[in-house]
């Protein structure tokens, strides 16, 4: 074997040799300077995560619980109330004891307005009349509430109430002292007015309403009649103010 | 004696909740009649119940007779689980309720009872539901009534029999009809209504009395005037009634 054969080793790298003032003693060199902005910020970031996280967590939570809780008192609710409804509907119930069992349950508050509109609409003698008794024990105790309900059920023209709940509606604005409601009655005197004034105004107007019980020319007299003594209640009530 | 008392007093507070009871059958359309449960007083016995079932019957089959005799047609509507107590339940709520649900005459009534005793009484009341909502003064302070009363000799039939034939119930349905198409705007058919009503009163009804009769007679001669002059002021409603600007006379009359 001569020189030739021996292996060629690439020692390059061995012979470089090493840098002066780096590595490790050069970072110390930096860790001793003065920190800036992005510095302090790095160093707090860990911090200033676990904080956001947590206020997020904590809000989160606390929506959640909001919302599980109103289901829960939601449920409850229904849970109590079904009890009041089945006897309001029991055909044996009379109806002061009718009308007691409506004001038992306008005590849920806006919970109560829904089933208690139903009752107006369910075509029998005592409900309708403790409904609308305990509705407006409801807007007594809630305008906030029973006002935009009520006023939602003139404005509906798609026949999903009748004219008993219509009555009850316009009666309760009135008594309940609904600021907003003077529009929305003048807006229902107009459409009166119409159906009063021609047999298609009275078809178009009888179209708004559900079937039963039938509206007759009679029931638009009433209605009328109805509107005028809630207007009247409402400008005494805006005088008072 | 004290559970006498007692079973009376349950008795008692049983009839007061039955009272205005719910009356399914009443949400259809049209004109309706109901007929309500008959309260019975007394002890009663087989004999009281088998009275009051006959005296149903006999309700029943005359309303039918006057369903086939008048315009407009309507409904009879049993109620029996409602049995009203005394005129006083129909408070101001209840006839607006029976008014809004179209019903012309609420039917009640009362069967009297004793056993051993050979007299028996039976009262028919009238609720005419549009004249109490809107002219509640024409309404006698007992309300529109009828007693009959019979000896009898353990046939329940025989009281059946001196009902007759309710010439007063079609007098105040017709006048009920006719109060109700008025406020309806249908002059002509409240017209005739009224007429027919004119023409019951002047044959005196079994079992009014004069004094309600000679009330009644004046106010169907005022509502037969109110329907004129309401059918000539209206004009979105057609009617053939004052035409020609003079007031109509019932057919029949002299």
């Amino acid at each position: 074997m001569g020189a030739d054969d021996e292996p060629e080793f690439d020692d390059s790298a061995e012979a470089e040799p090493p840098e002066p003032g780096g590595g490790e003693s050069g970072e110390k060199a930096e860790a001793k300077g003065p920190k800036d902005f992005w510095d302090k910020l790095q160093a707090l970031s860990p911090f200033v995560t676990g904080v956001v996280l947590a206020a997020i967590g904590y809000f989160l939570t606390g929506s959640v619980n909001k919302t599980v809780q109103k289901s829960q008192l939601q449920f409850n609710y229904v849970k109590e109330m079904q009890e009041l409804l089945a006897k309001l509907g029991d055909s044996k119930t009379t109806l002061e004891e009718a009308k007691t069992t409506a004001v038992a349950l306008a005590a849920f508050g806006s919970y109560s307005i829904p089933p208690l509109l139903n009752e107006i609409q369910s075509g029998e003698l005592n409900r309708p009349a403790a409904g609308e008794y305990g509705l407006r024990a409801a807007a007594l105790a809630d305008p906030a509430n029973a006002c935009p309900a009520l006023t939602r059920v003139l404005e509906n023209r798609t026949a999903a109430y009748n004219w008993l709940t219509d009555r009850a509606a316009i009666r309760i604005l009135g008594s309940a002292g609904c600021p907003k409601a003077q529009p929305v009655l003048a807006g229902y005197r107009v459409r009166l007015s119409a159906a009063a004034s021609s047999p298609d105004g009275f078809t178009a107007f009888q179209a708004t309403l559900a079937d039963e019980p039938t509206v007759t020319k009679e029931t638009v007299d009433q209605l009328k009649s109805e509107v005028g003594k809630s207007m009247k209640l409402l400008e005494q009530a805006g005088l008072q103010q | 004696m004290l559970l006498q008392r007692l079973l009376f007093l349950l008795t008692l507070a049983a009839a007061a909740t039955a009272q205005m009871r719910d009356c399914p059958g009443i949400s259809g359309d049209g004109y309706k009649v109901m007929l309500d449960n008959l309260s019975v007083f007394g002890p009663g016995g087989q004999t009281t119940t088998l009275l009051r079932d006959r005296l149903r019957q006999k309700v029943q089959f005359d309303l039918s007779a006057i369903q086939l005799e008048t315009t407009p047609q309507m409904v009879l509507v049993p109620c029996r689980d409602r049995a009203p107590q005394d005129v006083t339940d129909f408070n101001p709520v209840i006839v607006d309720s029976l008014n809004d649900h179209r019903v012309l005459v609420e039917v009640w009534g009362q069967i009297e009872a004793h056993a051993g005793l050979s007299v028996q009484r039976a009262q028919l009341n009238f609720t005419v539901v549009p004249v109490n909502f809107y002219d509640r003064p024409v309404v006698p302070p007992g309300g529109f009534s009828t007693a009959y009363q019979r000896r009898i000799g353990g046939n329940p039939d025989e009281l059946v029999k001196i009902f007759g034939d309710f010439s007063d119930l079609k007098a105040y349905v017709s006048i009920a009809a006719g109060v109700k198409s008025l406020k309806e705007h249908d002059y002509d058919q409240a017209f005739q209504c009224f007429c027919r009503a004119d023409a019951l009163l002047a044959q005196p009804p079994t079992g009014m009395e004069p004094a309600v009769r000679a009330s009644l007679v004046k106010y169907v001669n005022q509502e037969v005037n109110n329907a004129f002059t309401q059918a000539h002021n209206d004009q979105p409603v057609r009617s053939s009634l004052g035409l020609d600007g003079t007031r109509p006379v019932c057919p029949g009359a002299l």
